[in-house]
């Protein structure tokens, strides 16, 4: 498909307005027909039966997240955006601190966790899985099946995943769809299109690639390393263009007064929210976490548990003036609503570094009102009895 | 649980450290009585281990009673200020990997291991944290699960920690949780309480 068949319709665009987003999105792009499983004995029937294998295998790994109102929260967003397709998807929440979204071609639809962290409302995170989509329903990935390169790609991966195991698999067998830029083009049109259709204002499709060019570039400037990069990068090449391109397209699609339904992603992720935390921090990428979490403060800086968690990041990162910087946070932290009670120890064990210890007894005293049978309660008690 | 997959990774993992060294590194069993590790930790053991020699890291050392993946109890002695659980190098990659200070409290040591056992992606969770002897100091021991993400097998384990003169010694059990933890914990146990520091040269 061409890029012009998208760009090319918005010559009504004035008219098309009044008509709602389904109506117009249907007049300017139709959905194609429901995929049918196709026979067993073809190529594409082949890639169908491996998908189902790893299916199976997605469904009893301990990576997956079984928590029913999270994955029908996820899943309602896929349908939403999926339209007719819908009962042909499967929706995975799977832990996995990266930023990764991929849909098999057999409708296994799977979103991590470090994907949901850093949406910043539920239309980034429909960004991101109706791009996903739209290489479903164009069925990219039989196209790259087709591709003598990719065959040899796929028969390397077919002999790998069984050794790999199952999230480490699927990690490789992502990598084996990389996608043409011509594909990429199409999936972020495809995108755009269902978002406007689902109610999503389309414009937040590019913002989420700003975010991630910020955070990728925040890591570069601290390690010096240029290879950090994410996983879906590794399969979807990534340049200032191309987010120029969607922000482009996105415009030229409209729609931003559509609400990006902010509340609706924060309340369905709270619950998670502090274990997808500290699951990011040990990914030890301070770079991408910092601007992450300078990004959630900003958002709320009534939020409490960011700007414990902007401590920890920088506790962690240990650089010159982190200490500083991470005891201010901490502080900070502890005056606010959502703060954990770890924020408590966190200012116990700088306080006792410090040697300030009437203000680490009252630190720990704190975490052990809030947290009597915490893991290390045993080791923290200790500290309280030190220097008389 | 599968055994297949499980010798496979076994292979693959021998694989590595057999093309990680010059000399291919081989098992070599431990007598039992007393002995010292890497120089620096004195230890008293009963039972049949094993031990990985010709690794070329001379402040680590690791054991086996079942052969590797199942069991493995790993020693760390003597680790100075700026040293980390691998090999560090002055470069960007090595950046984000967390080094040892000498002014670390038994939290940070945890979190270092943490950082070290879950590098790739394996959850790793603290069980419990509680003040214990170890190699002649008033150390710690803690106590953890972690669900490996190449296998995806569950382990747990324990540890002993102490920092003494500046210097990190720590010892790490860990087996699968079903069957295997269980059975070499009392030796391991016994193995910790008579470890006792030796000063370097
Ligand atoms: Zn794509």
């Amino acid at each position: 498909m061409d890029r012009r068949d998208f760009v090319g319709t918005c010559g009504c665009c004035g008219a098309m307005a009044l008509l709602g987003p389904a109506l117009r999105a249907a007049q300017a792009w139709t959905p194609p027909p429901r995929i049918p499983r196709p026979s067993p004995k073809t190529d594409e029937g082949g890639l169908w039966a491996l998908m189902d294998r790893e299916e199976e295998r997605l469904r009893q790994s301990s990576f997956l997240v079984r928590d029913g109102a999270l994955s029908a929260y996820v899943h309602a967003i896929t349908c939403r955006l999926a339209q007719a397709h819908c009962p042909d998807v499967r929706t995975y929440v799977v832990r996995s601190p990266y930023f990764n979204a991929n849909m098999a071609p057999n409708g296994m639809m799977q979103v991590w966790t470090g994907l949901i962290l850093r949406a910043e409302n539920e239309a980034q995170l429909a960004a991101v899985i109706g791009h996903e989509v739209g290489h479903y329903m164009a069925r990219h990935s039989v196209e790259r099946l087709r591709d003598a390169k990719s065959r040899t790609a796929f028969a390397h991966v077919l002999g790998l995943v069984p050794v790999a195991g199952t999230l480490a698999g699927l990690g490789v067998l992502a990598g084996a769809f990389a996608y043409s830029r011509n594909h990429e083009r199409v999936a972020d049109q495809i995108g755009l299109e269902l978002m406007a259709a689902a109610g999503y204002p389309p414009l937040e499709a590019s913002k989420v690639w700003t975010n991630l060019l910020a955070e990728l570039q925040a890591e570069k400037d601290w390690t010096g390393d240029a290879s950090s990069r994410s996983l879906l990068f590794a399969t979807h090449p990534t340049e200032k263009e191309r987010q120029t391109k969607l922000e482009a397209a996105a415009k030229a699609l409209g729609q931003s007064e559509l609400d990006p339904r902010v509340p609706a992603l924060r309340q369905a992720t709270a619950p998670w929210r502090q274990v997808w935390l500290e699951d990011e921090l040990r990914r030890r990428k301070f770079g991408e976490s910092l601007a992450l979490l300078d990004r959630l403060t900003a958002a709320d800086p009534q939020d409490g548990q960011a700007a414990y968690f902007l401590g920890e990041a920088y506790r962690l990162r240990a650089s010159e003036g982190d200490g500083e910087r991470a005891l201010a946070a901490y502080q900070k932290a502890a005056g606010l609503p959502g703060a954990p009670p770890e924020v408590h120890r966190a200012l116990g064990v700088l306080h006792r570094k410090a040697g300030r210890l009437p203000e680490m007894r009252e630190a720990f005293g704190r975490y052990l009102a809030a947290r009597p049978d915490a893991e290390d309660a045993e080791m923290i008690r200790s500290y309280l009895t030190e220097g008389g | 649980m599968n055994l297949k997959p499980v010798l496979l990774v076994a292979l693959l993992a021998s694989l590595v450290l057999l093309a990680a060294c010059a000399k291919p590194a081989t098992w070599v069993g431990v007598t039992p009585g007393e002995m010292v590790v890497c120089e620096r930790l004195a230890v008293r053991i009963d039972g049949a281990w094993s031990r990985l020699e010709g690794t070329q890291q001379p402040k680590h050392d690791v054991w086996t009673s079942e052969g590797m993946p199942l069991d493995q109890l790993h020693f760390y002695a003597g680790l100075a200020e700026g040293e980390a659980f691998v090999v560090v190098k002055d470069r960007p990659a090595d950046k984000p990997i967390p080094r040892f200070r000498k002014d670390m409290q038994a939290q940070d040591v945890v979190e270092m291991y943490e950082a070290f056992a879950s590098r790739d992606g394996s959850v790793f969770k603290l069980e419990k944290l509680a003040p214990a002897r170890f190699a002649d100091e008033s150390g710690f021991r803690f106590e953890f699960s972690r669900v490996r993400k190449g296998d995806e097998v569950r382990t747990r384990g324990v540890a002993y920690g102490a920092i003494h003169r500046g210097e990190l010694f720590l010892m790490v059990y860990e087996a699968p949780r079903i069957h295997y933890f269980a059975k070499h914990l009392p030796q391991v146990e016994a193995i910790a309480q008579s470890a006792r520091a030796r000063e370097k040269g």
